[in-house]
């Protein structure tokens, strides 16, 4: 089985927290070892501060890596595993142990430099293993899915203490996931990557709010998807559902995407909105916010996604309103998708 | 139904059987060497077997010809094994499917061999009408068969030595060929980042975990050939002797007068292995080389 | 550089390797030699004059070949017996002075062995014991048995009680848990051990020598004349003999014990 990623052309920005983000498979976690050092590039260069390191082997590229698994020496001791990055330096011995002690600190595990790596905790051995990455100052530091194996309250620390790093020595960081909500709470900038391509480039929210591919548009979590084509400023789905939109499109078949927060349920029609009928099947609370699913009466299945205002229980199974503002909604013509596929196929 | 003590009932084969053999054999041997059961005349509780011996120039020159031996045969065996340790680790890290197991099985061949054969072929090929003597003469590297150095059967006991060498790396190899194999490419992959290139990974990351088993194998490989028997006798000299073949050859001179001295030779060199795994243990904890092999 | 430096390794690597296995290819030459003088690289002529001794009926190769086996085998058995319970014990329980006992079991093979033979020797005496069969197989115990025990000790410590207990719960009994359970895992390292056991039984000269008092013919005792100043081609057809059947006894053990495996686990 050949695997074969296509960058064209990717750009992580100086103090940057960079995310590499997609499902598994999509080349994200090869991506960061060619940036490492430990994958080979085929073709093209490798560009850090306008030099190019392409050439150069992992162990000469000063950057530090904390991996999915923690990957402490077993039979090392913390402090020992924490000072091997400066050992490999040529640091000397007092002064290595100093660094190290003083990295561990500040990941918050201070006094467990004598213990080894099996007597500590998962969370634990992964503070270790950022704290071990980050001795050497490095530029950059990657990160390749650090924290999918803790649990997840420990994850929502981790994360903390990661923000905290940054900020701190603002370095760079580049920072491999496959957890959309991980993305949201850290990155400023992210790339979603499929078969070995870039799909998209730009802040978390951004590529929510304005997405220009469909996959960054699923892969994002929105549900609401509809085929259709767009007429005199209308957008006319499949199902024969009509929408404003913002802009006068042209007669173009595509996909238009409707975030679910931006749709709003009422019992009547409300004044200077645009609005269509549907019925309310269902309502689900979840942490303040409430999720309904509606179905128009052409048969059109939507989510939406609001606060919870105690009335909307009591319209379940009724008719009710559904607005939407037409510069909510985004349109992605299909053409685009033909040729995004024809180039996403990696060569068999 | 036994209970607590059903382990130290499933070692009672194993302890009788062994203790039966080895101290059977050693206590023997003590007994006889403080002239406590004499095959002739009466028992009677004297040193004075220790003492002839250790107030004799031929033990003592007997002594330092093995102890040479066995120490220049342990320790390159020991760092031929490492360097071989090396080697298979690199192929190991650098070739896709692993390849080091067919390398490691090459390096076992030796092992099939007796040590008996094993000296039969150094003798051989190091002999002055030998091989490599051949192959130096046919390249003009020597011009006659007597300018090639005497290896066997001669008094420094270099013939012996590469023999040991020969048969005994592999067992090294052998015993340490699964740390190799427990090293996980993760680990190799993290040290290189970290800046580690391929051999401070090995001097890092295997060295450490091999050191144990080495330590244990290396002490294994200098009892025997302190007290091997086979190997010498076949490429050894008259004089001096290892102790071991003197030892057999008072012991099987048909004069039993000879036995407990035989008996006491056997002692000492118990002893002076024992005293080697005392001072080698003693050192490694106190002593700077503790930060050698760190 | 690193190329370079990479290059003169494995140049190195395999001059080691060419001089584990280049004797073996000599001492193969040899034994088909009928000439070979000073200063020839290669043997001038060809014969099968030493093989033809070798494998004759006068030479008594084939009975020591039996002997060697016999004792090999049995000693192989015997070994088995007494480590599988051995290796349960060390391998899978705690008890008080375990760290001693294990190093007492161990210590045949931390001491020479003519420390111990010649006092075995006259126990030997004593009880018997010298110049049989009987006595040789004992004796061969000495330095083969402790590398039995540590095969299953270590089998037996990656074994641990949980497969049994499952077992158990199954209602499998003492015997078939055994059959069943424990000894298709222990067989890799009872392969291991008794691999070890037929090849230093096999090896052993002065153990064979004292103990069988010269009655007790292996093939290591046959061929040791013809090593130790004798024939040179004999002894080197001699020697490639040995590492054969040495290699096809370990072979043959490999698959009768992975068939017995196999047949179990029907």
């Amino acid at each position: 089985m050949d695997f074969h990623l296509y960058i064209q052309n990717l750009q992580v920005k100086h103090g940057e927290f960079f995310g590499l983000i997609g499902e598994s498979g999509c080349g994200k976690t090869t991506l960061l070892k060619i940036l490492a050092g430990l994958l080979p590039v085929n073709e093209g260069s490798l560009l850090q501060n306008g030099r190019d390191i392409t050439g150069i082997p992992a162990e000469k590229r000063s950057l530090g890596m904390v991996f999915q698994q923690d990957r402490l020496f077993p039979y090392m001791n913390i402090e020992k595993n924490v000072a091997f990055g400066l050992k490999m330096k040529g640091v000397p011995r007092s002064k290595r142990i100093t660094r190290a002690r003083d990295m561990l600190s500040s990941v918050g595990l201070k006094d467990l430099g004598e213990r080894f790596p099996l007597e500590l905790s998962g969370g634990q051995r992964q503070r270790v293993a950022i704290a071990r990455a980050m001795v050497t100052n490095p530029p950059i530091l990657l990160m390749d899915e650090p924290f999918s194996a803790l649990d997840p309250n420990l994850r929502k620390e981790m994360r903390e203490l990661v923000l905290d790093i940054h900020k701190k020595y603002s370095m760079t960081i580049i920072f491999v996931t496959h957890d959309r909500e991980e993305a949201f709470m850290m990155f400023d900038r992210m790339s979603i990557m499929r078969n070995g391509n870039v799909v998209e480039t730009g802040t978390p929210r951004s590529l929510y709010e304005k997405p220009s591919r469909l996959y960054t548009a699923r892969f994002l979590g929105i549900p609401n998807i509809l085929s259709g084509r767009t007429e005199k400023g209308l957008f006319l789905t499949l199902e024969g559902l009509e929408l404003s939109m913002e802009k006068h499109e042209g007669e173009r078949e595509g996909e238009l995407i409707i975030r679910p927060e931006s749709l709003e349920i009422t019992q009547f029609h409300p004044e200077d909105r645009f609005a269509f009928r549907a019925i309310l099947e269902k309502t689900r609370f979840r942490q303040g916010m409430v999720h309904c699913k509606i179905t128009t009466h052409r048969g059109l299945i939507l989510e939406t996604l609001e606060k919870n205002n105690g009335e909307l229980e009591g319209l379940t199974g009724k008719e009710v309103y559904v607005s939407y503002s037409p510069t909510d909604l985004v349109f992605l013509e299909n053409e685009r998708e033909v040729r995004e596929c024809s180039t996403l196929m990696p060569e068999k | 139904m036994l209970g607590k003590n059903k382990p130290l009932f499933l070692l009672v084969p194993a302890l009788t059987s062994l203790g039966f053999l080895f101290f059977g054999g050693i206590i023997y041997g003590v007994i006889q060497s403080l002239g406590l059961a004499p095959l002739a005349g009466d028992p009677d509780f004297t040193f004075a077997y220790y003492l002839d011996l250790l107030g004799s120039f031929d033990f003592w020159r007997s002594f330092s010809l093995t102890l040479r031996i066995a120490f220049i045969s342990t320790v390159l065996s020991g760092l031929l094994a490492i360097f071989v340790l090396y080697c298979l680790f690199l192929i190991r890290i650098n070739s896709k499917r692993d390849r080091s197991v067919y390398f490691q099985r090459l390096f076992q061949i030796p092992m099939v061999f007796p040590y008996i054969v094993a000296a039969y072929m150094i003798f051989l090929i190091f002999i002055q009408s030998g091989w490599i003597a051949r192959i130096l003469f046919r390249t003009g590297l020597i011009t006659e068969m007597s300018s090639f150095p005497v290896m066997t059967n001669e008094s420094f006991g270099w013939g012996i030595i590469i023999a040991y060498v020969w048969k005994t790396s592999p067992f090294l190899v052998l015993l340490l060929y699964p740390v190799i194999l427990r090293i996980e490419y993760s680990w190799v992959e993290t040290a290189r980042v970290l800046g580690a290139n391929s051999f401070r990974t090995f001097r890092e990351i295997v060295f450490p975990i091999m050191i144990t088993p080495l330590e244990t194998g290396c002490f294994i490989i200098f009892a025997y050939t302190f007290g091997a028997y086979e190997v010498p006798f076949i490429l050894g000299v008259t004089y001096p002797k290892v102790l071991s073949v003197s030892s057999y050859e008072i012991y099987s001179r048909g004069d039993l007068s000879g036995q407990p001295t035989a008996m006491a030779v056997n002692i000492l060199i118990l002893l002076t292995i024992l005293m080697t795994g005392f001072l080698y243990s003693f050192i490694r904890k106190t002593h700077p080389l503790k930060r050698i092999v760190k | 550089m690193k190329r370079v430096f990479m290059l003169m390794l494995f140049i190195v690597f395999g001059l080691f390797l060419i001089a584990g296995i280049f004797p073996i290819l000599y001492l193969f030459m040899l034994s088909f030699s009928g000439g070979w003088s000073w200063p020839d690289i290669l043997p001038s002529e060809f014969s099968l004059r030493a093989w033809k001794y070798v494998l004759g009926t006068a030479s008594g190769t084939w009975h020591s070949i039996g002997v060697s086996l016999h004792i090999a085998v049995v000693v192989t058995i015997i070994n088995a017996v007494i480590a599988i319970p051995a290796g349960d014990a060390l391998g899978r329980y705690k008890f008080p002075f375990k760290g001693v006992l294990e190093i007492i079991l161990m210590l045949p093979i931390l001491v020479p062995p003519i420390v111990i033979l010649m006092g075995l020797h006259r126990t030997f005496i004593t009880l018997g014991l010298t110049e049989k069969l009987s006595g040789v197989v004992l004796a061969h115990m000495l330095p083969t048995l402790p590398y039995m025990i540590r095969a299953t000790t270590i089998s037996f410590s990656r074994l641990g009680f949980e497969w049994e207990e499952q077992a158990k719960t199954l209602g499998a009994g003492r015997i078939r848990r055994f059959a069943h359970v424990v000894f298709p895992f222990l067989l890799p390292g009872i392969i291991v051990g008794s691999a070890l056991t037929i090849l230093i039984s096999m090896s052993q000269y002065v153990i064979t020598l004292l103990i069988g008092g010269g009655q007790v013919i292996t093939l290591t005792m046959r061929m040791f004349p013809y090593i130790n100043g004798g024939d040179q081609g004999t002894g080197a057809a001699y020697s490639i003999l040995f590492a054969l059947v040495a290699m096809g006894l370990m072979v043959l053990l490999d698959v009768f014990l992975n068939r017995l495996y196999r047949e179990k686990r029907m």
